[in-house]
């Protein structure tokens, strides 16, 4: 310590430069953080900012996911505030990061050669008109004319090409590619006519257009960007890039060129907010225009204080708790229905859902297109003994079920906060089971690492009963029955799609497959009709419930509606007031 | 001093080395798949097996480790395919907002638990001193993310005076950082109160109020400088807990720090970004530790490095 106390360097000279430095630290970083992040492109049109207004009094959760009010057709102006649950942190329509946020700044920047309305219905995006051949191989799609990219790039027949050749190259990585396998043959007739070609008639292929991978985005920006492509997204949307700080906030400006009419709002802003609390707390402050993924409980309290409109959709996600059919314990089909009216769903739905859902009359959702209700399981301790009794089982001197010394003993493997509510359900589900004799306990995994422990070969399946949700994000019922109910193909692999019960049922296969080659969408309906009888009948899965979604926005919002596949689309909002 | 410096700098490399690659070996053994997580619930597995090609995710562990290390040698901290691009980038990009919601944080805590374990010490268990040290339970227990949002609750949605979430504009640290600041301001403030206590009763205090010095001179000037030597210590090491309760503050504020990064990269599974993460607070760990043992040795002369 000799330095210090001999004149170099004072000790007290010291102190006071560290508590300089220290100062002088804190101020320039504050400058720099300001300057350079999100603090200088905050820009509040006066229609969002402020109170909260109490006008005509309490709006009440408008069915259907739309937002109440009349639309005006002069733009309004104004910036949208929305704030997301998950990141956005690649816009690139072959691999959109994350689900569904990505997806859903997607749907603003991009356009797809045909799109769903409100109720899913198909109609017109880039592609004015469509025609199928009379063999049902070729689509033919006439596009619009006079469309340009943001870049400038003239939006033409060659461009779909590129986009669908990108999808398709294993190189390009894109998570959607089988969504896009059965276009074996592409065809640019002229700038705006292009025909697509599949190798066997595919039934559901506009729907597999409008998903979202399907946004078209300029090979130009693809080309000139590359890898950064991403963080660059350039479409023909209503919205284009302004600025992206990947993982944190997307800013879109008005798109003047928009082929469709110009957009009502100066801008888009998509945040994200994890924390659900805090979500709300936004919502409430006035300081975000739309947040998505809001609690029942919470859904409840805001309509009550009246200030904020709550949009609620039937979703399409439904929800099963899966039997591993390789259980000699499940093999019997008595004992799935009986386990079917052990479990009480409507107490479920009623409880810890707040109301805020259905119970399943289907494997697939009430408000997907061609579902039938193929009957009901009702709640019946009683009647689920008695089934169970006529199978073989009876309980024993410890009160658990048991036939031929084996005893009904299994777990439900389920995450928590992977779904909403999802420990809540399993532990219902856990009470109903063991009143009727069943030995039920809770494996509960991580989140992020249960795939790992449902994508094995069969012989590796250590799960006896699984908690799980599939949402079939293109709004087709040929693709939610495939994913889960057509048999694995290889007992050697992980199941196929997510048949995660491997569950093989021949005449469901058959239908399955015939309805994914007929292109008369009444024929496909009905074959998908048939198979949901079947699988209900089968009963491979107890099932449970579709919940719905959940978004709030401000009574200032228009033009905001849910998809029943997830998305809240924002591309058509206006501001007023 | 100045060998003990090298010395001690020289230490970094293996202490950050054994870090590394616990963390490298610890969050592969962990059950997920990032190649299937990023492909998404859609993809089918062909798409997945290249995800995990490219990622070298096929390749066996050792020679996955010797990949990433000699990768590290060349500064190079690995590339996010959630992200789309480099690691470095993008954590330099919210570095700034962790460091300095960490700085305001402790600034915070420092002014305000310094003069109020002070006031505490010089009026030993009178109201004020059990006020003080109530509250200092206080901060010290309650948990972060509910403090958070009762004052998201209580000061921006009822009176509106600071901004719910997110970085905009200088009104917005507020919160995170009262927040954030709570847990060492409780400390502090104890601290502070029991060093002053004991340094109060030593012997050179009496003597310089025999002196006749003024009792507030002898107070700060004396008594307080040598109360804060232990006092330092803790507060910068703390340094490592903000960094850590940073994570639950951003979550709640939507603060685009580090810490959020850090947890949405491990539920992804993003092996490069959480690797790249855990350098980097290596390296901070370090050299907070670092300053804050020479900061020791230049504010008591009694210590001696060698």
């Amino acid at each position: 310590m000799s330095d210090w106390s001999h004149g170099r360097l004072s000790r007290r000279r010291f102190v006071q430069g560290s508590l300089a430095a220290a100062a002088l630290g804190v101020l320039t970083l504050t400058a720099a953080a300001c300057g350079g992040g999100n603090g200088g492109t905050e820009s509040q049109a006066g229609g969002d900012q402020g109170s909260q207004s109490t006008s005509n009094g309490g709006p009440s959760s408008t069915p259907g996911g739309q937002t109440s009010g009349t639309g005006s057709e002069a733009p309004t102006g104004g910036t949208l505030i929305y704030a997301q649950n998950q990141p956005i942190t690649a816009a690139d329509p072959i691999n959109p990061q994350t689900y569904p946020a990505a997806y859903e700044a997607n749907f603003v920047i991009y356009n797809n050669l045909v799109t769903f309305d409100p109720d899913l219905s198909i109609v017109p995006d880039l592609a004015e008109k469509w025609e199928i051949s009379d063999d049902n191989l070729v689509w033919t799609f006439w596009l619009h004319d006079g469309v340009t990219f943001h870049d400038g790039t003239p939006f033409n027949a060659a461009a779909v090409e590129a986009h669908i050749r990108r999808i398709q190259n294993p190189e390009s990585g894109s998570g959607n590619k089988n969504l896009w396998d059965h276009i074996t043959t592409i065809n640019v007739i002229d700038d705006l006519t292009i025909e697509l070609g599949t190798e066997a008639p595919f039934g559901p292929m506009l729907t597999y257009l409008a998903h979202g991978s399907g946004g078209i985005e300029s090979p130009t920006a693809v080309e000139q960007w590359g890898d950064e492509y991403g963080h660059q997204p350039t479409g023909t949307g209503p919205y284009k890039l302004e600025s992206m700080t990947p993982g944190t906030e997307l800013t879109l400006v008005r798109n003047d060129e928009y082929f469709k009419g110009t957009p009502k709002l100066d801008r888009i802003v998509m945040r994200v907010v994890p924390e659900t609390g805090t979500r709300v707390a936004l919502l409430e402050a006035g300081e975000a225009s739309v947040v998505n993924d809001i609690p029942p409980e919470e859904a409840e309290r805001l309509q009550a204080a009246g200030q904020a409109q709550v949009l609620r959709q039937a979703g399409l996600r439904t929800f099963f708790l899966e039997f591993n059919l390789n259980r000699e314990i499940f093999t019997d089909v008595k004992v799935r229905h009986a386990l079917n009216h052990a479990v009480d769903k409507e107490a479920i739905v009623a409880n810890l859902f707040l109301g805020y859902g259905s119970v399943l009359d289907s494997p697939a959702a009430q408000t997907i297109r061609g579902h039938v209700s193929c009957g009901s399981y009702p709640y019946d301790p009683d009647r689920a003994k008695q089934l169970l009794a006529e199978a073989g089982w009876t309980p024993g001197p410890d009160g658990i079920l048991q036939k031929d010394g084996v005893k009904m003993t299994f777990t439900i493997n389920t995450a928590e906060g992977e779904y909403p509510k999802d420990i809540q359900v399993a532990e219902a589900i856990q009470a109903n089971l063991r009143d009727v004799g069943c030995d039920v306990s809770i494996w509960k995994v991580e989140a992020a690492a249960r795939w790992s422990y449902l994508r094995v070969p069969r012989s590796e399946a250590q799960y006896d009963t699984v908690l799980f949700g599939f949402n079939p994000s293109n709004g087709d019922l040929g693709y939610h029955m495939n994913a889960l109910f057509h048999s694995n193909p290889d007992p050697d692999a992980a199941p196929y799609v997510w048949n995660l019960m491997w569950y093989a049922n021949e005449e469901v296969d058959r239908l399955i497959d015939e309805a994914q080659f007929t292109t008369d969408e009444q024929k496909r309906m009905e074959l998908l009709g048939q198979a949901q009888q079947i699988v209900w009948d089968d009963a491979p899965v107890i099932w449970l419930y579709a919940p719905d979604i959940l978004v709030g926005a401000s009574p200032k919002v228009q033009g905001v509606f849910i998809w029943p596949t997830i998305f809240t689309v924002v591309r058509d909002a206006a501001l007023t007031g | 001093m100045s060998r003990y410096l090298i010395r001690r700098v020289l230490l970094f490399i293996p202490t950050l080395w054994v870090a590394i690659s616990l963390v490298f070996i610890l969050f592969r053994l962990v059950p997920g798949d990032p190649a299937r997580l990023i492909a998404g619930e859609m993809a089918p597995e062909s798409v997945v097996e290249t995800f995990r090609a490219q990622m070298g995710l096929d390749q066996p562990l050792p020679r996955q480790y010797v990949q990433y290390m000699g990768q590290l040698l060349t500064g190079d901290l690995g590339y996010s395919k959630v992200f789309q691009q480099n690691a470095t980038d993008q954590i330099l990009e919210r570095l700034p907002a962790t460091l300095l919601l960490a700085l305001a944080a402790m600034c915070l805590a420092v002014i305000i638990g310094v003069p109020a374990g002070v006031l505490s010490a010089i009026r030993p268990y009178s109201w004020l001193d059990y006020a003080t040290m109530a509250l200092a339970v206080g901060g010290v227990s309650l948990p972060g993310f509910w403090l958070g949002l009762m004052l998201i609750i209580g000061f921006s949605v009822y009176l509106g005076l600071f901004p719910v979430a997110g970085f905009n504009g200088p009104a917005a640290i507020v919160l995170p950082a009262v927040t954030l600041s709570a847990h060492q301001m409780a400390i502090i403030a104890r601290m502070t109160r029991s060093t002053m206590l004991g340094v109060l009763g030593e012997d050179y205090v009496r003597t310089a109020r025999a002196k006749g010095l003024r009792e507030q001179a002898i107070t700060i000037g004396h008594a307080l400088r040598n109360a804060l030597i232990p006092t330092t210590t803790v507060a910068g090491l703390q340094l490592g807990y903000l960094l850590g309760g940073s994570v639950v503050i951003e979550t709640v504020f939507a603060w685009p720090g580090i810490g959020r990064l850090l947890i949405s990269s491990i539920e992804m599974r993003d092996y490069p970004m959480v690797q790249a993460i855990a350098v980097v607070y290596g390296i901070l760990m370090l050299a907070v530790n670092l300053l804050v043992d020479i900061l020791y040795a230049a504010l008591d002369p009694r210590v001696q490095y060698d």
